[in-house]
């Protein structure tokens, strides 16, 4: 089966005061068709930017510096805006974290709903109308004509939220990459966006990318797993075993560090001491060294990504005891 | 120097014997918060926004009390009437048993001096103006905890008991990365040496990483100086983690009251099920278990519900909620755990609804 997505060795490097910063350095991740991919990693860790660069909505001062980014066996990179805007936004979409401040506050739900699909296809208005209330119904809003005409100011976090997602889906995606979507809302109304996302990856056959730091939704939703530590890749699994036997040191304190209603209250949480290193790209070696617990000598020395098996990928110096660690 | 009171004892038995023997630290009884709403020309209120609707809680020295719910329950509401940020429409709140609105002056200073409160977001809770130095040591000098002399010895202090190193004293709340910030916003709560700190969702915003590194560092301080919580969050296992009894709230209201571990093995209250359902396990395998997930948003609190106001969005609703509010109901024979839903109550359920709430 061809992969929808193919990544590979993408390197992403921001300009400022004139100095060059490496932030993503060399990751290489594929999705396959039906697929939910989920990328796991704190702030900073470069989740977001590599995604963006995917989509080719890096800010001005960012730049791909190296690799390739293949869509469904085309070259995003050698495309040129125009020909890209045919790719995104119509077999390729985005929900974002913040629906409020990504959807257009003068527009109405409908209209912008309706300018998507008037650019991406050959549906008339009223067709791409009806195609909008279809959607909205989809996404489990009630009452999606008169959604229709609100602006997003008026809707609830979650109900925008719907309304992002049924916007994304305008085109029938491939491929959907949903930014932490529901980081901002309630518990409960994450589990419904979940379940919605669940619902419509199957009815439609899509590939998902979802990116978090939340392991629960993980564990929840994805097929397999990346984790990113300082704009690399530090490990890469299938999520059961990922959960199960945890290689890399970084994953096993991430896991360990989530709050358990069955855990004894008594004993206190495993917590990563410190943060991510600014200026991590000119650490040599490991980058999680600093907050590792096994760290020895040769975790100075630089450490390339070594599969495991096939699905299985791993960035440690110490990967032939990580079954053993505790 | 914060000198260091009784340790805590760990363990539940000790701290439910401590809460019949100790007064109250805090109580809150019948609270109301209701926020006008205005329009016209000639402005006239036509109607009102519930925020809290008849809370009652006694808070004991030395315990943690979660409040978790939905945005919009009223939460943090609560918190924000406790130290006085905003007045309380209706019930009172008293402080080692006196009323903190009709307190002398220098009684009200002295009581705003031992409730503190950590903020949730810890970017716009930190003026920017000001360095970590002047952020720690202004309330110490204007509660003349120390002298100005004495200031930098004891805001080393300050840093040195949250983690954060000497040297930063000097520098500005944007050179820190968001769990440093927070740490700034606990080490300011604890330089007046409270007794009480409302913790407004301090996690929520922050990395799971930082996340547990934030949660370890308040039991650490409660454990050492017996400082009394009351945390505000709604996600579940965090509250669980940190606190002793837990409320659910829902529209202003409680739903259900009772021991952290008590009320998630045992929840008497739908919406107790449905929260606890709705966070998400970090286990792949039980990824298919049946949840029970909440359809539609919580109402607006502007127009609630007649009769029990989780009755539209309950999975257990009879014909009887739609028209009869119930009150909390004790759930165990001991009276520390209470419901207000009599359908799910063991103590008088019914046969039918044995069914509907086995998951």
């Amino acid at each position: 089966m061809r992969p929808v997505l193919e990544v590979k060795d993408l390197e992403v490097a921001f300009t400022q005061n004139k100095k060059e910063k490496k932030v993503i350095d060399r990751v290489s991740f594929t999705v396959m068709p039906g697929e939910i991919l989920s990328i796991v990693g704190e702030s900073g860790s470069g989740k977001s930017v590599s995604l963006l660069s995917v989509m080719g909505l890096l800010a001005n001062n960012g730049n791909v510096v190296g690799g390739g980014i293949n869509f469904e066996g085309t070259d995003l990179l050698a495309l040129t805006e125009r020909e890209l805007d045919q790719i995104r936004g119509n077999s390729m979409t985005m929900v974002f974290q913040d629906a409020l401040t990504s959807l257009n506050p003068v527009f109405t739900v409908g209209t912008q709903m309706i300018e998507t699909m008037m650019r991406h296809t050959d549906m008339n208005k009223k067709q791409a109308r009806d195609r909008a209330i279809l959607l909205l119904e989809k996404v489990g809003l009630p009452n999606p004509s008169a959604i229709m005409k609100k602006y997003p100011h008026t809707l609830s976090g979650g109900m925008r939220q719907r309304v992002m997602i049924g916007m994304a889906l305008c085109c029938n995606p491939r491929l959907l990459i949903a930014d932490e979507p529901t980081t901002a809302l309630d518990v409960t109304i994450q589990a419904q966006i979940m379940e919605l996302l669940k619902k419509l990856q199957k009815e439609m056959g899509m590939s998902i990318i979802l990116i978090t730091h939340d392991l629960g939704l993980v564990a929840e939703m994805a097929d397999r797993v990346v984790v990113m530590y300082a704009g690399q890749i530090v490990e890469e699994a299938p999520v059961n075993e990922l959960f199960e036997k945890p290689a890399h040191p970084y994953t096993r304190a991430l896991l360990q560090s989530v709050p358990n209603k069955k855990k004894d209250k008594n004993i206190p949480l495993v917590s990563i001491e410190g943060t991510v290193p600014e200026n991590y790209d000119e650490i040599t070696g490991c980058r999680f060294s600093n907050r590792c617990r096994y760290y020895e000598n040769r975790c100075r020395k630089e450490q390339d990504l070594e599969s495991l098996g096939e699905y299985k990928k791993i960035r440690c110096w110490k990967r032939e005891t990580a079954g053993m660690m505790v | 120097m914060l000198e260091k009171r009784d340790g805590r004892d760990d363990g539940v038995e000790e701290s439910e014997v401590c809460m019949e023997q100790k007064e109250p630290l805090l109580e809150v009884k019948g609270l109301k918060k209701y926020y006008p709403i205005k329009d016209g020309i000639i402005t006239h209120t036509i109607g009102h926004i519930t925020a809290v609707d008849g809370v009652d809680f006694k808070l004991y020295p030395g315990e943690t009390l979660g409040l978790v719910g939905e945005s919009g329950c009223g939460k943090s509401t609560i918190g924000r009437q406790i130290v006085a940020l905003e007045n309380p429409s209706e019930g009172e709140i008293l402080y080692k048993g006196r009323p903190i609105r009709r307190m002398a002056k220098d009684e009200t200073k002295e009581m705003k001096r031992n409730i503190q409160m950590i903020f949730q977001d810890p970017y716009s809770s930190l003026n920017p103006r000001k360095t970590v130095f002047e952020i720690l040591s202004y309330p110490m000098l204007y509660h003349k905890i120390c002298s100005e002399r004495e200031a930098p010895k004891e805001v080393e202090r300050l840093l040195d008991l949250v983690g954060l190193s000497k040297n930063m004293a000097g520098r500005y709340p944007h050179e820190f990365s968001g769990g440093q910030r927070q740490r700034i916003g606990i080490a300011r709560a604890l330089s007046l040496r409270p007794e009480l700190i409302i913790c407004d969702e301090p996690v929520s915003a922050l990395d799971v990483s930082i996340q547990a590194q934030i949660l370890n560092l308040l039991k650490n301080l409660q454990k050492e100086f017996g400082f009394t919580y009351l945390f505000i969050g709604h996600g579940l296992d965090a509250v669980h983690y940190i606190s002793d009894r837990i409320a659910v709230m829902y529209l202003g209201k409680f739903m259900e009251t009772g021991q952290a571990q008590e009320l998630f093995e045992n929840p008497g209250h739908p919406y107790t099920v449905a929260l606890c359902n709705a966070s998400p396990i970090p286990d792949p395998k039980v990824r298919d278990r049946n949840r029970r997930i909440l359809t539609d948003e919580i109402p607006s609190n502007v127009d609630i519900p007649a009769g029990c106001r989780f009755h539209p969005r309950c999975f257990c609703s009879t014909e009887h909620c739609k028209f009869h509010e119930p009150s909390l109901l004790s759930v165990n024979e001991s009276g520390t755990h209470m419901a207000a839903c009599p359908i799910m109550n063991p103590l008088q359920r019914q046969e039918e609804t044995e069914a509907c709430i086995s998951i």
